[in-house]
């Protein structure tokens, strides 16, 4: 007999399985896949933002013993595979024909039977190059005398795409009659998710099946498969995907880069397997870069400070190639949600997408795609018009919250929020981290001359894509899956059609089936990522593994328990109407003694099924969504400014999270610790930059820093829960709230800090140099 | 990116100019210097360079042209070249003034585009980098040509 304490389902803080064998050294990633046989390649890429390439000389590098054979574009191109297509119907080259867009873009590929012999054909593959000036201001690039940089498209403009959403009469109308209007620029720099795990792949052919096998770090394996099918014409079915474990993915590890394809080309090129690994200033200067979004807001308010509209304009640099990772009909992701938490009659959000000589991308790095460039814009826009009325930010982000009751709530720009509570959520934050006090603090130390800070950020998020009708990538729904079945001895295994990057998946997944069907949880195997043998689904991005993949797997296994009830009639020997599921046990109404555990069934389903009734016990659930999820949160952040140096100190930080139902309390705590120091590192420390040349600033971990155990401070969590309504079992999904609402809240405080000598917005990273000519500026630098 | 400097040498003016339009002569006091692969012309030479920026080194063979000459008042070299992961793209001017039969003063400017791995691995350090090579080139002119003023030759 179970008892219900070995079943651990939601609400549990049960230890990761995964955990065992990741903290032994035990996992399995992809450069752990040795093949007999297996090849290694490498890549030349380009010194320069943007040229033409006058000459390739292979022959030195083919004399280097063991290098096998070098790719270029010209041979990609002679098989037709010298561009490919991008998730946002770009396209992007593979390797260049004749010019290059960026620098550190792939020029050339070198085979070799050792990783070494491959670096060394690398250094011996001479590439003659012409330069050509470089584009790099993504303004400059829209401007009419801008050389173009795609010719190969038709429209010869450097101008993407221009979309918009919301109204502009009623926006323009509501800007007329308000009493004050506060206008900000803010430039959202580029960074890069910069995963442990840098991306990498192994492509084998078996020459007797025809099968196609790659091992690659992807967060999305069956639309890769799709993708991997119709670029190269090789039958799905002969195409298999494994992803196995994934050091991080972070939505970097969403698209598909060059060197996945050249290590196909080269496995069937060469018979053998081959193996791709990039090192790490190679995923830092090539791979899918987020954000670079150059926001131009508006905001239009009454004297007392209700707000009444939203006005973007957005130039975002998408690089060389739009290889975004968005869905297909939101080319600027979900960055109309800019409105936030806040009741807003009208709004309009303009973005223009642009090329430019910098590496493709505009993935969207631990948000639900451009989430944290629309939270960052009004949770900053806020600020600013507190400080432009002298009205207390708290205070004015009570006077405009949507209210509690006013749920479900149609914002300007169209979404329909499914549930919230935002001042409950920020009541308990100021009375938990004592607002009232630290202000009285505040002004002790101003008196003092010392400089802090308090400053708030009371996010909405919209996650779990979602609804058919309107999400798809390339055309495949962005619905999700699972399969579970039950073994006779009342174990079970579930296949789910998302992939775990670190998440926890296969202890969250175990744990609603422990839920739904009575099974301990440690009698449940979770698998994932393996396309020959997972069910189709999208992936795991954009927080939507639990609104997606979680429904799939109760609805699922609501199926199975539906079954259960045919079976526990049968056994029981009374009608089905007669059984009522409680207590994870199938009972006979008004008998509570007379029951069958989820196990018994299991056994019956095997061994003593009615007649009429198929044998097993399995289901499978495709859950299309009928809303997003929209959690949210309230962070107060207080900071501590050193007047010699600029150093922002962040002295306190919490964050008060609602995702709705909680599966694993210690999981959600540490994707919010998680987040939280991924959203502090672009804050204050983390960008990538380019000189006039278009060279890389910030392509190594010398230049680049990101904050290790050293710059991250103790971070203070709790919750608040307001259940998705339309959700099987209530959950919002939690993965990249902390990521998304932290930064605003740590620029509102340093801005805050700074306040009363007319300081009224800063720009990320606020590193040191840059805060301390602020207080220079000021007369406030020691 | 600029550098610009001047520097006074006790040689003749016509002993600095032939000396700073030799290819062997200028080579031999660039540090970093490995050989010259070709000399083409009298104006036209390809020297070999490794160039280290920080704990990045890259070995360069550049495609170098003597230009413009006004003897022995003014030049311009340029030069471009590539090596594995990076580029460098060059020109650099010469001025001599001579202050008295045995002095010469020598103002130059350089521009250079550096692209490539040895900028975005040691983007803070290049700066530094050309100017421990400008001083150590000068230093070496400087010793080779009062040597050679003393000795009465210039080689």
């Amino acid at each position: 007999m179970t008892a219900p304490s070995d079943i651990q389902g939601m609400g549990h803080s049960v230890r990761r399985k995964e955990d065992a064998r990741f903290i032994r050294g035990k996992g399995n990633y992809v450069d752990d896949v040795k093949l007999p046989g297996m090849l290694y390649l490498d890549i030349v890429r380009s010194p320069y933002a943007h040229a033409r390439i006058t000459n390739i000389d292979i022959a030195p590098a083919l004399a280097v013993p063991g290098v096998l054979a070098v790719i270029t574009g010209k041979d990609l191109d002679a098989a037709g595979l010298a561009w490919m297509p991008t998730l946002m119907s770009d396209r992007q080259m593979v390797l260049p024909v004749d010019t290059v867009m960026y620098q550190s873009q792939e020029v050339a590929a070198v085979v070799a039977d050792s990783r070494y012999a491959a670096a060394d054909g690398v250094t011996e593959v001479g590439v003659s190059y012409d330069p050509l000036p470089p584009v790099l201001d993504p303004f400059k690039a829209l401007q009419p005398d801008a050389p173009v940089l795609r010719p190969d498209r038709e429209d010869k403009s450097n101008r993407i795409w221009h979309w918009e959403a919301g109204s502009r009469e009623s926006t323009d109308r509501a800007f007329r009659e308000a009493d004050v209007v506060v206008e900000q620029d803010i430039y959202i720099p580029r960074i890069h998710v910069a995963s442990i795990e840098t991306c990498g792949c192994v492509a084998s052919m078996d020459s007797v099946s025809g099968r196609l096998t790659v091992w690659m770090t992807t967060q999305a394996p069956h639309a890769i498969r799709t993708v991997f099918c119709l670029v190269s014409g090789i039958p799905e079915h002969k195409i298999r995907v494994i992803s196995p474990d994934i050091g991080g993915g972070f939505g970097g590890k969403v698209p598909v880069y060059p060197g996945y394809v050249i290590a196909v080309v080269a496995a069937l090129k060469t018979g053998r397997p081959v193996k791709w690994i990039e090192d790490r200033s190679e995923n830092l200067q090539a791979d899918s870069f987020a954000r670079d979004y150059h926001i131009h807001a508006e905001l239009a308010a009454n004297r007392d400070g209700k707000m009444k509209a939203l006005r973007t304009k957005v130039v975002a640099d998408h690089g060389a190639f739009d290889a975004a990772a968005n869905p297909s009909k939101f080319p600027a992701g979900l960055f109309s949600i800019a409105t936030g938490s806040y009741d807003l009659q009208a709004a309009h959000v303009e973005v223009d997408g642009v090329y430019t000589n910098k590496p493709p991308g505009g993935i969207a790095y631990r948000c639900s795609f451009r989430v944290t460039e629309a939270v960052h814009t009004i949770e900053r826009m806020v600020d600013v018009l507190a400080s432009e009325i002298g009205m207390d930010p708290a205070q004015l982000r009570f006077a405009n919250f949507i209210p509690p009751e006013a749920f479900p709530y149609k914002c300007a720009t169209g979404w329909e929020y499914d549930s919230g509570n935002y001042p409950g959520a920020l009541r308990k934050a100021m009375d938990k981290i004592g607002y009232a006090d630290l202000r009285r603090e505040q002004a002790e130390k101003r008196a003092r001359g010392e400089l802090m800070g308090i400053g708030i950020s009371t996010f909405t998020e919209i996650v779990g894509a979602g609804p058919s009708d309107t999400f798809d990538i390339l055309g495949i729904k962005m619905f999700d899956s699972a399969e579970i079945r039950v073994h006779p001895t009342g174990s079970a295994i579930v296949r789910i059609g998302v992939q775990t990057q670190g998440q926890g998946h296969e202890t969250t997944f175990a744990q609603i089936v422990a839920e739904e069907l009575g099974l301990p949880v440690d009698n449940i195997t979770v698998e994932h990522g393996d396309t020959d043998t997972a069910p189709y689904g999208l992936g795991t991005y954009a927080s939507r593994s639990t609104p997606t993949a979680g429904a799939a797997t109760a609805l699922a296994a609501r199926k199975i328990r539906d079954k259960g009830q045919a079976l526990a009639a049968h056994l029981l020997e009374v009608s089905e109407d007669d059984i009522e599921w409680a207590d994870y046990k199938f009972r006979v109404r008004g008998a509570p003694d007379k029951s069958k555990t989820m196990a018994d069934i299991a056994f019956a389903a095997y061994t003593n099924h009615p007649k009429g009734m198929e044998a097993g016990l399995e289901a499978v659930c495709y859950y299309d969504p009928p809303n997003l999820t929209f959690p949210f949160g309230a962070y107060i952040c207080v900071v501590d400014i050193d007047r010699g140096t600029g150093e922002v100190k962040i002295r306190r930080f919490l964050a008060v999270d609602d995702c709705g139902t909680i599966i694993n309390p210690m999981i959600v705590e540490g994707q919010i610790h998680g987040g939280l120091t991924m959203g502090m590192a672009p804050a204050l420390f983390e960008e990538i930059s380019y000189d006039e040349d278009g060279n890389i600033r910030g392509g190594s971990f010398m230049d680049y820093l990101m904050p290790t155990a050293m710059e991250t401070p103790v971070w203070e969590t709790d919750k608040t829960v307001t259940p998705s309504p339309h959700h099987p079992f209530g959950a919002k999904g939690v993965g990249e709230s902390a990521t998304v609402g932290a930064p605003p809240a740590i620029v509102n405080a340093v801005v805050d800090a700074l306040a009363h000598v007319g300081v009224r917005h800063l720009d990320i990273p606020m590193t040191p140099s840059k805060v301390y000519a602020v207080l220079e500026a000021h007369g406030l630098a020691e | 990116m600029h550098f610009e400097g001047r520097e006074t040498v006790n040689a003749p003016i016509d002993a600095v100019w032939a000396f700073l339009t030799d290819a062997q002569s200028v080579m031999g006091c660039t540090p970093g210097f490995r050989e010259v692969e070709a000399i083409i012309g009298p104006d036209h030479f390809r020297p070999v360079v490794t160039a280290s920026v920080g704990l990045v080194k890259a070995t360069f063979t550049l495609d170098c042209h003597i230009v413009n000459k006004q003897p022995p008042h003014k030049a311009r070299i340029t030069g471009r070249g590539s090596a594995v992961g990076s580029a460098v793209d060059a020109q650099s001017d010469l001025e001599l003034i001579s202050e008295s039969p045995g002095k010469t003063t020598i103002i130059w400017t350089a521009d250079a585009t550096l692209s490539g791995a040895l900028t975005n691995m040691g983007a803070r350090l290049v700066d530094s980098a050309a100017e421990k090579t400008t001083n150590s080139f000068f230093a070496c002119v400087r010793e080779k040509l009062d040597a050679g003023a003393r000795a009465g030759v210039v080689r």
